[in-house]
């Protein structure tokens, strides 16, 4: 009974104590703090706790808070919910509402945590030794719970949808340019990141608000999207959007969580960039294209940051652009095709104009070349990926110009013959490293390479080069794309040039201290290694010279292979210039012309004035090559220096044909160079001459390959094999798999491979 | 003072070390510290070689094990000289932190390189970080002095051009506690009581400060650490430290003397100066104002104070940063919007004045020296305060009594609403030691009944924990071995042939008691 008694009492102490702890949690509430006395309430609590009264405790002061939460949310939070439903659009006067009800529920929120920071001070000892080993949530945290059950969560009021609502519409309204109150926003955001949801042990703002304010935006955007499309061009659209990038992360930053970032931004991305890709990039008048074309910097640079945010932005524009750099090379091939259609229609008269085809072409080539440089240094940072898919593009259409190479060399004999003329040295340079660069796109390097010697030979055979330094320059270059084999041969060349001019000046002492007769004439003697030279060498062409030449040319011979044991020389007539004076009535000219040039006008040495010779005559006696002859005899008596007179008179050189020796000529200058065959874009027929021979010299590189790498590998199966040559050739051409194929069965033939036994 | 019973124990404990006897050194540590009592259950157990479990009893009330031998040998270094991997020790706080001399030795003692990494892994050791918390105060209110009731600020006055970044004209402003730099630095003290008494802003105007040699300064009357500075600022510190007749930090700053070794020293010394602050000015201050009106007259008094407590008839005069930092419920006292905030001698009630200067002891020192027959109080009170370690302190005082001061049940109940398992266990030996004076008592009754309830949904089988207890302690009393008790009746049981001691008749004659007074409270255990 005792016992009982006893507990009664505690009990009627307890009620006691609890009634004034409870009192004084209610004077909190009040904003009263400052008259309650922290060491009384602390001990009563301190009391109730010691006397196992901790749970009822608890549960009072869970009781008492709950109370005045929901007095709180009838009180203050209730009638300052928004006027109409929140869905409404009716911006204004619902966003003042929203506004209102977040500023209320803000000092709510505020008031609570306060409160409860202090509640929390006065139940110290009930945190420490009840709360603990009670497994029950920490005083404040118990707050937080009940603020979330009672006010965001409510049961009995819709306070979470209007809060939810209102909050979203805030950002909705901030998204259409009105101001918002940021500040209250943010504040009901860190409510509700601070609350956790029971559950999930996640924050309520994650569980309740992050999910539809992804679902409301995404929809927001998606509209907005397919509007702005429809309203604006490109580079405003790309500027709106960029906007919208730039104010989701500020959203984020001033009020919402930064765990939202990412999220918020893949929504902006997903439905403003992504979707409308395509239609971003072809809108006509202002897309991608157009923005090239007019070299919009700015708005490229744009849409490379915006579209490079998505998944498949870049590869987007990639794709429009090199398709671009198609459609403008095509364009720039058909242009030189269809020129040089029309003059191969005209005539093949007027080859300088072929030339300046080839240079028009790499010239427009380098133009686009620099133009999307541009682009790539200025609007696209230099992306290396875009870079390979640019050069694939240029691949595509020099290597569609079957003509490329010869086209590059030929700009590059130009640069190199004219270059004196006006451009210094630097730019030669640069525009020769330039070339290189189209260079590399060739596919067909090997025919290249056959072009390029022969311009080079008829460079330096002609003395037409601007310096030495710039074509070795030029070699060295090549040599740092190819390597040193492709180059040998060029190097070659040189060495035969400066070994000719040292023989020379030998010969010329020679002949000084010669006893023998000394020729009557000067001769100039370059001697070529035939291997290196891409004219066929080994054939000496028909000529007579006349006698006097024949000495000279003996006087050499001997006095080189007296040098050079074991050497063949063979004379080069249908190359090789001559000084001659020729004395016409009114004064006498200088004559440069060429060896067969030289050969006709020596025939009329002999010939009294009103002589003449027939074509058969000519041919007969110097037995020049039908073709050469008719050439040679074209630019003598039809070209602009008539030195021969023909009859009858015409263009075309026939047989029957009737030469005099031009008597009357006159000139303006003392010196006059009769025009020899310039450069000149091949016809049909060279081209498939030199076709061939790039054929042919592709059978033995091929071959060469193979046999270097069976060599190396002993046995090898076959596609392997082909796949390997394939790598090896790579730099210099593209072989096809069917020549490979034909090599080795030619190789299998002459039994330098056999097929392994055992497959 | 250590008894020849004590000494002879301790020799046989090293003697254990060094043999890497595990099982003697365990209970050789135990034994030391209740040497009384338990040097005759020690000899028992060399006569009937015969071996009890100990480790329980070692780890709940510590043992000695960092005391050294007339050689300054401690157990810990005989054990690694000897090459004996045992972490026993170490678990149980031996001192082995490599900046003190034991520690070293140990280290240096050590037969393999095994032995050596244990030790630096037990670097930080429970008994050196026992001032953690403490350390841990004054380097906050060093760094947050106006989060902390900072009561003065020093003006400096850097000539132009020694620092970047400082607008001379603007002079530097530093804030710290008076209290602080009264208790370290006689200079502080004695210009406090003169001509700073009631100066807020203080400026030094004698000499040219550099304010980065200022803060290393306070650091040092702060914290105790000496911190290098660069050596462009050498002179400037030395010149500051003779200034404020810190004569021994200007030597070590002269000598480049700047390593940690001594950092133990120096937080010693702080925690003495903290010490003879509190006793010689804070508690001499207390009487000062007993007839005057506190709530009308604040003056500046020789301890700094900035707060009044009342208790009972005294007023103590303390600082709210000592207060606040060092004690959660004074800093929501102190800092939270209750009418406490702005009193200026706000009353402490359910207090003794002698319990309340011990609590301000700890508060401003770290340590206690608690008497005995205010244990229990301080022992309440420190839980209260929410002062863990004061808690412990006050039990260990009460737990090295041999007889309890108060009433035993009141202190039972105290260890159980308290949960000191340490006080709790001391009673229950009390309680075995004493059972037959007790089993009649109504209260002994009701802790047992309250013991069984304790255990939510009691089942038949569940035992109570005080009985098991009072049976462990009981086997103890009668050197009962574990290994002869019954798991089912928990008697000792007769073995075949083998006798039953006398002590053991009695110990089964005890436990039948015990089984009555439990059928006669309706219980099972």
């Amino acid at each position: 009974m005792s016992s009982r008694r006893s507990q009664n009492s505690a009990d009627l102490q307890f009620n006691d104590n609890w009634e004034r702890l409870a009192q004084a949690i209610r004077e909190i509430h009040k904003k009263n703090a400052s008259i309650l006395s922290f060491e009384e309430l602390y001990r009563n609590a301190y009391n109730m706790v010691l006397h196992k009264n901790g749970d009822k405790l608890y549960n009072g002061v869970r009781g008492v808070i709950t109370q005045h939460l929901e007095e709180v949310a009838q009180a203050q939070v209730v009638p300052a919910f928004p006027l109409s439903g929140a869905s409404s659009s009716q911006t204004n006067s619902n966003g003042a509402g929203g506004a209102n009800f977040l500023k209320v529920l803000k000092n709510v929120w505020e008031d609570h945590t306060t409160c409860m920071l202090m509640i929390r001070d006065i139940l110290m000892y009930m945190d420490r030794v009840y709360a603990k080993t009670a497994n029950v949530p920490l005083v404040y945290d118990l707050g937080l719970d009940l603020f979330r059950d009672t006010i965001v969560r409510s049961q009995k009021h819709p306070i979470q949808n209007h809060l939810l609502d209102v909050l979203l519409q805030q950002i909705k309204l901030e998204r259409e340019n009105e101001i918002i109150d940021r500040s209250s926003v943010k504040a009901s955001m860190d409510m509700l990141l601070e609350l956790t949801d029971a559950s999930t042990k996640d924050t309520v703002y994650a569980t309740d608000f992050e999910g539809r304010f992804l679902d409301t935006s995404s929809e927001y955007y998606r509209v907005e999207g397919q509007m702005l499309v429809g309203e604006c061009d490109a580079p405003e659209y790309m500027k709106k959007v960029e906007k919208r990038l730039v104010e989701e992360e500020q959203r984020v930053r001033h009020y919402l969580s930064p765990s939202t970032e990412p999220k918020i931004r893949n929504i902006v991305e997903e439905e403003l960039i992504s979707k409308h890709l395509k239609t971003v990039i072809e809108m006509e008048n202002s897309g991608l294209i157009p923005m090239l074309r007019n070299e919009k910097m700015d708005d490229l640079g744009r849409m490379y940051k915006l579209f490079g945010r998505v998944l498949k932005g870049h590869e987007e524009m990639k794709s429009a652009i090199s398709e671009y750099i198609r459609e403008l090379g095509k364009a720039i091939n058909e242009t030189v095709s269809s020129n040089t259609s029309s003059e191969g229609g005209s005539g093949s008269g007027e080859k300088q104009t072929g030339a300046s085809v080839a240079i028009k072409w790499v010239q427009e080539v380098l133009d686009l070349k620099d133009k999307f440089d541009k682009v790539q240094n200025l609007a696209l940072s230099n992306d290396k990926a875009f870079q390979t898919s640019f050069n694939e593009a240029f691949e595509h259409f020099i290597n569609k110009n079957s003509k490329s190479p010869e086209f590059i060399s030929l700009f590059i004999d130009d640069n190199l013959k004219k270059g004196l003329k006006g451009k210094t040295e630097e730019e030669v340079d640069s525009v020769l490293d330039k070339t290189i660069t189209l260079f590399r796109f060739i596919g067909e390097k090997d025919v290249f390479e056959r072009y390029y010697k022969q311009h080079l030979a008829k460079r330096l055979l002609l003395g037409r080069s601007v310096s030495d330094d710039a074509e070795r320059g030029m070699i060295g270059k090549l040599k740092v794309e190819c390597g040193y084999q492709f180059t040998t041969k060029l190097e070659g060349m040189f060495n035969d040039m400066r070994i000719s001019a040292d023989t020379m000046s030998d010969f010329k002492d020679f002949l000084d201290k010669s006893v023998l007769e000394k020729p009557k004439m000067d001769l100039g003697v370059t001697v070529l290694t035939s291997t290196f030279w891409p004219m066929n060498l080994s054939a000496s062409p028909r000529c007579n010279f006349p006698a006097e030449i024949t000495k000279a040319c003996e006087t050499f011979q001997r006095f080189y292979l007296g040098r050079h044991s074991g050497r063949r020389l063979t004379w080069q007539s249908n190359m090789g210039t001559a000084d001659i004076r020729g004395s016409f009535k009114s004064r006498k000219h200088d004559l440069n012309v060429s060896t067969y040039q030289m050969v006709i006008l020596l025939m009329f040495n002999d010939l009294p004035e009103g002589e003449s010779l027939s074509y058969e005559q000519i041919k007969g006696e110097s037995d020049i090559p039908e073709a050469d002859l008719k050439r040679n005899l074209q630019s003598l008596a039809c070209a602009r220096y008539k030195i021969l007179v023909k009859e009858p008179k015409g263009k075309d050189i026939n047989h029957g044909d009737v030469f005099y020796f031009n008597y009357e000529f006159t000139a303006p200058y003392q010196r006059i160079k009769i025009p020899t065959v310039a450069s000149k874009v091949e016809t049909e027929g060279e081209r498939k001459e030199t076709r061939e021979k790039v054929e042919e010299a592709r059978k033995h590189q091929t071959e060469a390959a193979i046999v270097r790498i069976m060599k190396d590998r002993k046995t090898m199966d076959h596609n392997n094999l082909i796949a390997e040559v394939t790598r090896q050739l790579q730099p210099r051409f593209v072989p096809n798999p069917a020549l490979i194929k034909k090599r080795i069965e030619a190789l299998i033939e002459r039994e330098y491979l056999e097929r392994a036994s055992d497959r | 003072m250590k008894s020849a019973d004590e000494n002879r124990i301790f020799q046989d404990l090293l003697n254990a070390c060094r043999n890497g006897d595990l099982e003697l050194v365990e209970r050789l540590a135990f034994l030391i510290p209740h040497s009384s009592y338990c040097y005759t259950v020690y000899a028992l157990e060399k006569r009937t070689n015969t071996t009890l479990n100990w480790i329980s009893l070692v780890r709940n009330f510590g043992a000695p094990i960092n005391q050294t031998d007339t050689w300054q040998c401690s157990p810990l270094y005989l054990a690694c000289l000897c090459g004996h991997y045992r972490e026993f020790l170490l678990e149980n706080g031996a001192r082995c932190g490599q900046d003190t001399f034991e520690g070293q030795r140990c280290y240096y003692g050590a037969l393999t390189i095994k032995i050596r990494s244990l030790l630096s892994s037990y670097k930080y050791t429970k008994a050196d970080d026992k001032y953690q918390p403490f350390r841990k105060f004054f380097s906050h209110i060093l760094e947050r002095p106006l989060d902390t009731f900072s009561d003065v600020i020093f003006k400096l006055n850097a000539p132009y051009g020694w620092l970047r970044g400082y607008n001379t004209l603007e002079k530097l402003e530093i804030s710290a506690h008076r209290s602080i730099l009264y208790a370290r630095s006689t200079f502080f003290a004695s210009k406090f009581q003169t001509i700073w008494r009631t100066s807020k802003v203080i400026e030094i105007q004698e000499i040219q400060i550099h304010p980065t040699c200022f803060r290393t300064m306070l650091r040092y009357l702060y914290t105790g650490e000496i911190t290098s500075i660069p050596n462009s600022l050498m002179d400037n510190m030395i010149q500051l430290c003779q200034y404020v007749c810190l004569n021994n930090l200007a030597e070590r700053y002269k000598n480049k003397r700047i390593n940690q070794d001594l950092d133990k020293v120096e937080f010693k010394k702080l925690q003495n100066d903290l010490v003879k602050f509190f006793k010689n000015v804070l508690l001499e201050d207390k009487q000062y104002y007993v007839e005057t009106d506190y709530n009308n007259k604040m003056e500046f008094t020789e301890s700094q104070h900035d707060i009044c407590i009342r208790v009972e008839d005294e007023y103590f005069n303390c600082h709210k940063v000592f207060l606040t930092e060092r004690c959660e419920y004074f800093k929501a006292m102190f800092t939270g919007p209750f009418s406490e905030k702005l009193l200026r001698s706000p009353r402490v009630s359910d207090c003794s004045s002698e319990v309340f200067a011990l609590i301000l002891e700890f508060i401003y020192t770290d340590k206690c020296d608690i008497p005995e027959s205010l244990a229990c109080e301080v022992l309440i009170k420190a839980d209260m305060y929410l002062l863990d370690k004061l808690k412990s302190i006050a039990s260990i005082v009460l737990t090295k009594l041999s007889e309890p001061l108060e009433d035993i049940y009141v202190l039972m109940r105290t260890a159980i609403d308290l949960n000191i398992v340490r006080l709790e266990q001391w009673c229950c030996r009390w309680f075995a030691e004493h059972l037959h004076e007790v089993i009649e008592d109504q209260r002994f009754l009701d802790f047992i009944c309250e013991s069984a309830h304790s255990i939510k949904k009691r089942q038949e089988t569940d035992t109570i924990p005080f009985i098991d207890d009072l049976r462990y302690w009981l086997s103890k009393k009668y050197s009962v071995l574990e290994d002869d008790i019954d798991k089912r009746s928990g008697k000792v049981r007769e073995y075949d042939g083998e006798e039953i001691t006398d002590w053991e008749a009695e110990y089964n004659l005890v436990l039948e008691k015990i089984e009555q007074v439990l059928l006669s409270l309706d219980l099972n255990a």
